[in-house]
């Protein structure tokens, strides 16, 4: 829309009480036009859109690029990685192998300990069981036979 | 098929020669909005770039079968009403504006006399304008859309749009052409 080739299109559409302000809207458009209808934007805007736009549709195009030059590098990383895990595991097993040579007669005295210490418990609740079982049946079968025994 | 329909089918396709000629079609018009509205010759042109960079990124949305001029005016007063929020520092450039405003035309020492009284008139009745009252005026009397126009640039109905004009010419008219210092500036005007 050119400011400079102003219709009247504006006040003929406007409601009538806008046709009263003739002058007033003449001396508006006189004044803007005087002030700023002359007035341009800098050649250097163009050239800033233009840059803001490939930026924003780069984002886009990137990942193909990112993609072609990352294998090699992702391939060595991994490489380094995998070789220090490796590293890392062989000395970490054999750590554990001599801890564990070291440990496992403890642990298995420990073990073998808890077990007897375990059997001994179960065999004295079950010898205890038992003769308390022994201890009541006889009260029990002493009822019973002493019922059964009981002249008919 | 429209002119303005043809640049969104070719910018849409990633044309960026047709983006270029949609620029230098709008960018006068839009200038002058912005730099009516801010009255800042830097926040003018920043809003522009903005509104160009905007109206790129929505080109997908846009209904290229109407004149782009009311859409890219929306942006762009969308974009003025931010600053004028974001930078609060609109007392100071409207009284730039208004320096401008009078120093423009006037190259004569008589009209010099006369615009400095005007400078002051102009100032007085603008300064009392509400954003919205002067965006109605700079957009209704300067770049001459039609109501209905202001109503979607602003996102509002065409009686706000009227009730605003109305207030804001109101307010001018009572305090320009109570003036009697005016009287030799509308005959000058016209």
């Amino acid at each position: 829309m050119n400011s400079s080739t102003q219709p009247n299109r504006s006040r003929a559409e406007g409601p009538s009480a806008w046709s009263s302000d003739d002058e007033l809207g003449q001396l508006i458009r006189w004044s803007l036009r005087s002030s700023v209808g002359t007035a341009e934007p800098s050649p250097d805007v163009w050239s800033r859109i233009l840059e803001r736009v490939e930026e924003q549709r780069q984002p886009t195009s990137a990942p193909p690029s990112s993609s072609r030059s990352s294998p090699p590098l992702a391939g060595l990383v991994q490489a380094a990685v995998i070789g220090c895990l490796l590293f890392t595991l062989a000395a970490g097993l054999d750590g554990h192998v001599i801890v564990t040579r070291k440990d496992q007669p403890i642990r298995v005295a420990a073990a073998e300990r808890s077990l007897a210490s375990d059997d001994l418990t179960a065999h004295r609740l079950r010898r205890s069981g038992s003769r308390s079982m022994e201890r009541k049946e006889p009260v029990r079968r002493g009822g019973e036979v002493r019922d059964a025994t009981l002249p008919s | 098929m429209g002119e303005d329909l043809q640049l969104v089918i070719r910018i849409r396709a990633g044309d960026l020669c047709a983006f270029e000629a949609l620029y230098h079609k709008y960018k006068s018009s839009l200038y002058h909005t912005a730099l009516a509205i801010t009255g800042d010759n830097g926040a003018a042109e920043e809003l522009l770039q903005d509104c160009f960079i905007r109206a790129h990124a929505a080109i997908e949305r846009v209904d290229g079968s109407r004149s782009l001029s009311p859409w890219l005016h929306r942006i762009i007063v969308n974009l003025s009403y931010n600053w004028a929020t974001r930078s609060q520092r609109w007392p100071l450039a409207l009284d730039a504006f208004v320096d401008r405003l009078i120093a423009g035309p006037a190259s004569s020492p008589e009209h010099i006399a006369e615009g400095s009284e005007l400078r002051a008139a102009v100032r007085d009745a603008v300064a009392s304008l509400s954003f919205k009252q002067r965006v109605v005026v700079v957009l209704f009397y300067f770049q001459g859309f039609q109501l209905s126009e202001i109503a979607y640039i602003l996102d509002c109905p065409i009686g706000t749009v009227k009730s605003r004009l109305h207030r804001a010419s109101g307010a001018l008219r009572i305090q320009l052409l109570a003036d009697r210092r005016l009287a030799s500036e509308l005959v000058y005007a016209t």
